[in-house]
């Protein structure tokens, strides 16, 4: 992280700076034979939450997928103390108390967000939960978290953005021909000439939160010493800000809904209040 | 490893409201095409999308 204060002038040195940093340690990654195999194993659990994903979400209830993935800081606290032997900066009871309101507070989100189909009902939550297939993808948030804290621990010294860069170069090195040669293997249509409007929003949506998301995700690691258990608690607002953001994109894509009833507005006080204690006993 | 300062700690909490606001437009954005397109598709324009981020990165 660069430090970008000060008058204009300095501001825009410190830039210049700042990515003729990035783009040296971008090249010092890309090139020492020690990172490949640590920038291989980022890929394979990046690959390996996908895969889990795919395998145990895809068909599951939306309030299952909202649970497990709203588990995501307990298992980033645990990571954490294995890996960085990090403590919460707050005693561990009053973290469980944070995170158990902050949690309900964004089940509640999602419920409030939930269509009235009949795919989505509560006999379609119970038989979900008796499948079981979402067993599979309980470990999605613990590799989240293990690939930011593993970054942070191998990569402190780089600069975030070229870190993110290169391990952006290597999924893409390795996902971009296998995913090509096996849609011609397996003679997938192409994408449709009215999906133009839905890639476009893909690769915003990528560019947005899987690319500069995931940059920003490394410099709170780095502020915070590798202290993922304490940046991910805030990820717990994720639902309730999707939803907000599909407000606006509801009157344009036809999809997508933002229901603002009781339900939504409680679960994000529950969240909101529950974030401020957190911060302020941490500060 | 001892614990962070209050000060990285503030500065750590508007980092992550920044990435919690990153993230949430990851399924807004991506739920046209996660509906439309075959999932391998959507990985590949996925990937595509972080390539072209590399140059605005460096």
């Amino acid at each position: 992280m660069h430090n970008a204060g000060g008058p204009p002038i300095c501001r825009a040195a410190s830039k210049l700076t700042a990515r003729r940093v990035s783009r040296h340690d971008f090249a010092i990654l890309l090139s020492a034979p020690r990172n490949w195999s640590k920038l291989a194993l980022l890929f394979v659990i990046g690959c390996s939450g996908l895969a889990l994903y795919n395998l145990g979400l895809r068909h599951a209830h939306p309030i299952i997928i909202a649970a497990i993935l709203n588990l995501s800081p307990f298992w980033a606290a645990l990571v954490a103390r294995v890996i960085s032997r990090k403590a919460i900066p707050i005693s561990p009871f009053l973290f469980c108390a944070c995170f158990l309101v902050a949690f309900v507070g964004a089940m509640l989100i999602a419920w409030s967000q939930i269509e009235d189909s009949s795919s989505a009902s509560p006999d379609e939550l119970l038989k979900s939960l008796l499948h079981g297939s979402w067993k599979y993808a309980t470990p999605i948030p613990i590799f989240f978290a293990l690939s930011g804290t593993l970054v942070g621990h191998w990569f402190r010294e780089l600069d975030e953005s070229a870190t993110m860069a290169a391990n952006f170069i290597v999924s893409a090195a390795v996902l971009i021909p296998g995913t090509l040669l096996a849609a011609y293997l397996w003679s997938v249509p192409a994408v449709p000439s009215d999906g133009k409007e839905a890639v476009l929003l893909l690769l915003i949506g990528t560019l947005s939160a899987a690319a500069a998301g995931r940059v920003f995700y490394q410099v709170a690691l780095t502020v915070t010493d590798n202290d993922n258990g304490f940046v991910t608690m805030f990820f717990l607002l994720v639902p309730a800000l999707s939803s907000l953001i599909s407000l606006p994109l509801s009157w344009w894509i036809p999809e997508l809904r933002f229901a603002a009833g009781p339900m939504f507005f409680g679960g994000l006080a529950l969240v909101a209040a529950s974030l401020f204690v957190f911060s302020s006993r941490s500060w | 490893m001892a614990p962070s300062s209050s000060a990285s700690l503030r500065l750590g909490s508007f980092y992550a409201l920044v990435t919690s606001a990153l993230l949430a437009t990851q399924e807004p954005f991506s739920a046209l095409a996660a509906k439309h397109l075959n999932p391998l598709y959507f990985v590949c324009i996925t990937q595509a999308g972080l390539l072209f981020a590399v140059p605005l990165l460096n």
